[in-house]
């Protein structure tokens, strides 16, 4: 026969069916897998329309340039393509907008089998293009095998002709002057962490937001005083945040699930669209701070609808915490240029705002092992003692019936709660 | 017998105003004790202390002996005066949720949630949400809430408001087995006549203090016979003497004064020329001593 549980235990379960169970809290857990469907299906034909307006239009050429003796290029290239003749004419070219693409093949391709890819202008995603699309690499390769196999086939040449072209994108700015690459790490990093981020924040607003209402509903029903004869306040305090954290957890791992799942799909479905870059060691550090995030607003949501008078005043009152937790996106800018500044490093030591702080300082420019781990260390010692004091106030709240929270009543009753 | 709820010079003070000064009291198992007392009297800090729901400034509280608080906290049932339940929940989810809280086996929780609801009449209303459910049925099931796990102390704060007569009457006939099976039973309410009805001993307190501790029926002797009912075809609508002459449902009750005897009152009518079709001297009515015990402690404030 199952033994009984534990208070903390039927509390945890309680608040997970309940939260579980609402609405909204359905409505957004489904939200990104949904719209990451709707992508899915709505992509295609959108793509299909896109082709039958484009195929009315004049199509743009790539052109391949050859700095390669080995490789010369002369008369017509295939439909859609243009030899030239120098790399300054193909971006002269490119960047007036003439050419789509301009493939530069350098001296020593024979030997490094290396292709320039210049594209035009830099972006947040530049680094997210691996490559040309499939159809463009297979015609330049197959340009370059044709030109080598013309040429005496000494074993060097033989061997390259055999191999496939490294493609390496360059960007040109519209001066045609190079812009510095973003590197694909670099990219992988921003990608995770402010994804990382926005799931914190829409997190925070929706489990945080349930943790806040279901507290205000139990102070508004009188429910606080039937658990509190029944478990000690920390015991029901840390069963609903570490229930509600739990769901909070589930809630990410369907999001990101249904991104790593879904999201390549749709890509596949545009022909030179960006891959889905993670690192995983900044996945783990954005996981870390995600969690130790989601606890602190948990905690701090479910002590404002204690102090409140109900699920209305909850509400409005729970931007007091919500603020400060997405505080450093105001920030952004000179976090960002400075991730190790002043600013950044002292955000990242205060509670609230260390979280959504230490995703952007990931982003740009990721912070010692030491300091990230003091951050979350900082993080966690603050749980305990405000998750102490959340259950304190969870007590004094009863005395607080009927009154609109002010400083002065709050701390009374702090201290009359006993 | 034992002890079930011992408060001993319990005191609290919100503020700079003491709601709870120095009380102390007892109750004992298999008994229905009534907690009495004006609005703001400190009833319900009280039980909240008695509870651990807030800690006393002062005073020690001891819960079914000398049973660890959070053991004994288990063994007690509470139903609040404002009550709620967690509207989304089904009937039958939350009783045995309540039940589980009580360190009760899930299996077991649900079976008494079933037993409990059909105790109530609720049993047919098992899988409705509690905001489908009337007002009157959402106290019934925290009501059985409050029994589920078979409590050895029962603490119920105006259990009957918002209640009708059959209701009344049900919730009354459970608490009658409670105290059959040896429950103790604190009954906070306003109503003297289900006090009168339900409660051995009483506690009144006004103003944080103790007005009156005992047997009911001991306190009642202890104020004398000084009410008399003449069922008459005509009345006196005043004698000398008589402090308070009020019209009841089919006869006139006279409190008297301190000078005047019962056989007086008789001796009105007769001489008036009045026949009288009923005449009886009884004790004072629980509202009367509650009214004059009140009246007299915030007189003298």
């Amino acid at each position: 026969m199952p033994a009984p549980r534990g208070e903390m235990t039927v509390i945890f379960i309680e608040e997970i069916r309940r939260t579980v169970r609402r609405t909204s809290y359905v409505l957004i857990l489904l939200s990104v897998p949904v719209l990451l469907l709707a992508l899915l299906a709505i992509v295609p034909a959108v793509k299909a329309f896109t082709e039958r307006e484009g195929a009315a239009e004049q199509p743009r050429p790539a052109a391949i340039v050859s700095l390669a003796p080995e490789v010369p290029l002369a008369g017509e290239g295939p439909a859609g393509y243009v030899y030239l003749s120098s790399r300054a004419e193909g971006i002269d070219r490119l960047v007036k907008g003439e050419i789509r693409d301009l493939f530069v093949v350098p001296e020593d391709y024979v030997s490094s089998g290396r292709v320039e890819w210049v594209r035009k202008g830099g972006s947040l995603l530049a680094g997210f293009d691996p490559g040309p699309d499939a159809a463009t690499g297979a015609t330049v390769e197959a340009v370059l095998r044709s030109s080598l196999a013309a040429q005496s086939l000494s074993r060097e040449v033989l061997g390259r002709a055999l191999s496939p072209a490294a493609f390496s994108m360059v960007r040109v700015d519209e001066n045609g002057s190079p812009i510095p690459a973003d590197g694909a790490d670099d990219l992988a990093k921003f990608f995770t962490s402010f994804i990382g981020g926005m799931l914190l924040i829409f997190s925070i607003i929706a489990g945080g937001s349930s943790l806040l209402q279901s507290v205000a509903e139990e102070k508004e029903n009188r429910m606080v005083e039937v658990l509190l004869t029944s478990a000690r306040p920390f015991t029901i305090m840390a069963g609903k945040v570490l229930a509600i954290g739990l769901s909070g957890l589930f809630m990410m791992a369907v999001w990101v699930g249904s991104i790593l799942a879904i999201l390549p799909r749709v890509f596949e479905l545009i022909p030179g669209s960006p891959t889905v870059p993670i690192d995983a060691g900044t996945a783990a550090w954005v996981l870390a701070f995600y969690v130790a995030g989601y606890f602190i607003s948990g905690i701090l949501l479910a002590a404002m609808g204690a102090a409140t008078t109900g699920v209305k005043e909850a509400n409005q009152m729970s931007t007091i915490v919500i603020l400060p937790m997405v505080a450093p996106m105001w920030f952004l800018a000179p976090i960002v240029s400075e991730p190790n500044g002043v600013l950044a490093r002292a955000l990242s030591f205060f509670p609230m705002t260390a979280p959504m702080t230490a995703m952007l300082r990931l982003a740009a420019e990721p912070p010692s092992v030491l300091e990230l781990g003091a951050s979350l260390a900082i993080m966690v010692v603050s749980s305990i003692g405000l998750l102490w004091l959340a259950a304190r106030i969870f007590r004094a709240g009863i005395l607080m019936y009927g009154q609109r929270m002010t400083l002065r009543r709050f701390t009374r009753a702090l201290k009359e709660a006993g | 017998m034992t002890s079930a709820l011992q408060l001993e010079n319990v005191s609290k003070t919100y503020g700079k105003r003491r709601v709870v000064d120095g009380v102390s009291m007892e109750v004992s198992r298999g008994e229905v004790f009534g907690l009495l007392g004006p609005n703001g009297s400190g009833k319900t800090t009280s039980i909240r202390m008695a509870l651990d729901i807030i800690k006393p400034d002062s005073g020690t509280v001891s819960l079914l002996g000398d049973m660890p608080l959070r053991d004994a906290l288990s063994r007690v049932g509470y139903l609040p005066e404002e009550r709620g339940l967690y509207q989304r929940s089904k009937v039958t989810e939350i009783l045995s949720f309540l039940g589980r809280l009580k360190r009760m086996e899930p299996s077991k929780a649900a079976a008494r949630a079933a037993e409990m609801l059909q105790r109530v009449g609720l049993y047919e209303h098992r899988d409705k949400k509690v905001n489908a459910l009337s007002r009157g049925m959402n106290q019934l099931v925290q009501f059985a809430g409050a029994l589920i796990h078979e409590p050895d102390l029962i603490v119920l704060d105006e259990p009957f408001s918002g209640l009708d007569p059959l209701n009344v009457k049900l919730m009354k006939e459970i608490i009658g087995e409670q105290k059959a099976r040896g429950a103790a039973v604190i009954f906070s309410t306003h109503q003297m006549a289900d006090v009168e009805e339900l409660c051995q001993r009483v506690f009144l307190i006004s103003d944080g203090k103790r007005l009156l501790y005992g047997d009911l029926m001991e306190i009642k002797r202890a104020r004398g016979k000084r009410n008399v009912r003449v069922s008459a075809p005509s009345v006196l609508e005043s004698i000398p003497g008589v402090s308070r002459a009020e019209r009841r449902n089919g006869f006139m009750e006279y409190v008297l004064g301190e000078s005047l005897k019962p056989e007086h009152v008789l001796r009105a009518y007769l001489d008036a020329g009045l026949p009288v079709d009923r005449y009886e001297v009884a004790l004072p009515t629980l509202n009367e001593i509650f009214i004059e015990e009140v009246s007299r402690a915030r007189a003298s404030r």
